[in-house]
């Protein structure tokens, strides 16, 4: 798998536990720059804990994870947060900080720059609710925010790492972080996303990651990995193509 | 004039007013004091706001470090351990007869105290901790838990003790500000408050940043390990330091961050200033309080006065603002 050039993020036989029980084992995965990774699997296949790997918040027990060749555990903060940003499926705050000082969290690291801030603000929406208090929001709205974080921290060729991003955002709203996405990883970024509707998946992702019990079942691009058969005889389900070309799954006996 | 800058000199105004009022209320009545007794007011004002600003900045870390809004140096066991050292000091004179020994004018029974109150620190660290990594929950519980074990044992020497030094172990427990402190010690404890009122400015950012979740904490750049141990100790340090000095006074270092945070509003630096200029106040106008409220048999503990004046003035500032929210925020 490796390549002359490194991979802009690899992982290498990586096993990891949490208290005591194995939830990812000898996962390979790797992916570059201009590329965006959707995570997909059955509920409890290890997709967070992935995404919390790749991150460098959880130790690999066994293999490694690289970033541009690299251990991102010998980078300083500051390398670190401008290269990787991680959001959570629940952002969560203990404090009762305005929108725009959640924000400006994203800068903990690095240098106070309120035009990212502003335009982090601007890009998402925000600016009517900007000094609202981050608790009185929804919770599309806190996600929203918490991509907004992100946004301002990172550098444009650096990695996101979202988890769940768009699972309680309307569709006005999930359209428009799609489309910032794209561009982030268009203007040289990299993007890794956990995503439950697989429809979205097709929408967003050059490449896919199947995972199912604890490891990589299914590594392709997108149109090779998300069509009916390959999603059927993961999930359990059936699946059939929608008139946009993208994957849906039939539930309930289907639609009458 | 912006929020912050308002909350900050209503809060140097409040503390001015209350240093004042303590310099001038003393035990011989409310005026300015004969050059005999200055020097007592002078100390014991000193003491009540070394030991609120210590309290203040404990309470305030303690709420960072277990993302709790409840929490103060009590929740970690950390006076029921003091209370157990104390009693322990007390039984084991009576039993074996020795005379208590005052150290570095210190008592045996206080140094008794402080040894109590940095063992359960220890033991809730030990418990609450898994190599070395602190869980908030954890710590909570292991807090719980071990003051519970203190308060029992304690409650087990006190039955077995005669009558009397069970009053001095009641009265020792509900906290009172010297008017002759030791001055070594006295010295320690302002030095200490005062550099943990600093620390607090110095790393507001990075307290600011710990309030998101540990994983987006982490990717901000936040070193969650080392902060937390670094909360952890300094709590338990100005808190042992506060027993030492005063007993156990409860209520301080719960309420002063509280007040300061809807006054100053939420960011750390601002807000550790805030908190300390908070907990001295209330303790000096608590203690000025006591002075002045003459009640027959003596005067009332400083314990209780904390009570009786922040408590109102709580409740006011509470129904200004929400301290609390809806659970979306907590872990």
């Amino acid at each position: 798998m490796t390549g002359v050039t490194p991979a802009f993020v690899q992982a290498e036989a990586i096993e990891i536990a949490l208290a005591h029980r194995t939830v990812l084992r000898s996962v390979s995965v790797r992916f570059d720059r201009g590329t965006t990774v959707a995570i997909v699997g059955r509920n409890a296949a290890g997709k967070t804990t992935l995404l919390r790997a790749l991150g460098g918040i959880l130790e690999p027990r066994a293999g490694r994870i690289t970033w541009d060749g690299q251990s991102p555990a010998r980078w300083s903060a500051r390398d670190r947060a401008k290269r990787i940003a991680y959001v959570a499926q629940r952002p969560a705050l203990s404090v009762r900080f305005s929108v725009r000082e959640t924000i400006e969290l994203g800068r903990y690291a690095l240098v106070d720059d309120v035009r990212r801030i502003d335009a982090a603000i601007v890009a998402f929406g925000l600016e009517a609710i900007a000094e609202r208090p981050y608790h009185d929001l929804s919770v599309g709205q806190q996600q929203r925010v918490a991509l907004a974080r992100a946004w301002a921290q990172i550098d444009p060729s650096g990695g996101l790492l979202l988890d769940e991003p768009f699972a309680a955002m309307d569709l006005a709203e999930t359209d428009r972080a799609l489309r910032l996405i794209r561009a982030h990883v268009r203007g040289g970024g990299a993007a890794a996303v956990v995503v439950h509707d697989l429809g979205l998946a097709a929408r967003l992702a050059d490449r896919v990651w199947l995972l199912a019990e604890g490891g990589v079942a299914v590594d392709g691009p997108a149109k090779d990995v998300l069509v009916p058969e390959v999603l059927a005889r993961h999930f359990g389900v059936a699946f059939r193509i929608d008139a946009d070309g993208v994957p849906a799954p039939v539930l309930g006996g289907g639609a009458g | 004039m912006n929020r912050r800058a308002f909350g900050l000199l209503f809060l140097l105004a409040a503390f001015t007013a209350a240093l004042a009022l303590r310099y001038l209320a003393g035990s011989t009545g409310f005026g300015a004091p004969s050059d005999a007794v200055e020097r007592y007011r002078l100390d014991s004002g000193l003491a009540a706001t070394a030991v609120g600003v210590a309290l203040a900045i404990a309470g305030l870390f303690l709420q960072v470090l277990l993302r709790n809004p409840l929490a103060s140096p009590f929740v970690l066991g950390l006076s029921s351990g003091a209370g157990f050292g104390y009693m322990l000091a007390l039984y084991l004179a009576w039993k074996f007869n020795i005379a208590a020994a005052t150290r570095f004018g210190v008592t045996g029974p206080t140094l008794f105290a402080m040894a109590g109150s940095l063992l359960a620190l220890a033991l809730v660290w030990r418990i609450g901790s898994r190599r070395g990594v602190v869980d908030p929950l954890g710590l909570v519980l292991a807090g719980v838990i071990v003051g519970s074990m203190a308060a029992a044992g304690t409650s087990a020497m006190q039955s077995l003790v005669p009558a009397g030094l069970r009053g001095d172990f009641v009265l020792w427990m509900m906290g009172r500000i010297p008017e002759a402190p030791p001055q070594g010690l006295l010295l320690t404890v302002s030095a200490l408050a005062a550099a943990a009122t600093g620390l607090g400015i110095v790393i507001g950012r990075t307290l600011d940043a710990a309030s998101l979740s540990d994983d987006e904490a982490v990717s901000v750049g936040v070193r969650l390990g080392m902060l937390r141990l670094t909360l952890f100790v300094t709590a338990g340090i100005l808190s042992a330091a506060t027993v030492a000095l005063a007993g156990p006074i409860a209520f301080v270092g719960l309420v002063a961050p509280h007040a300061a945070r809807l006054l100053v509003g939420p960011r750390h630096a601002t807000l550790a200033l805030g908190s300390a200029l908070a907990g001295a106040s209330l303790l000096l106008f608590a203690d000025a309080a006591r002075q002045l409220i003459e009640i027959g048999g003596g005067r009332l503990p400083v314990g209780v006065l904390t009570a009786v004046v922040g408590g109102p003035v709580f409740l006011l500032l509470l129904r200004r603002a929400p301290i609390l929210h809806d659970g979306g925020g907590q872990r």
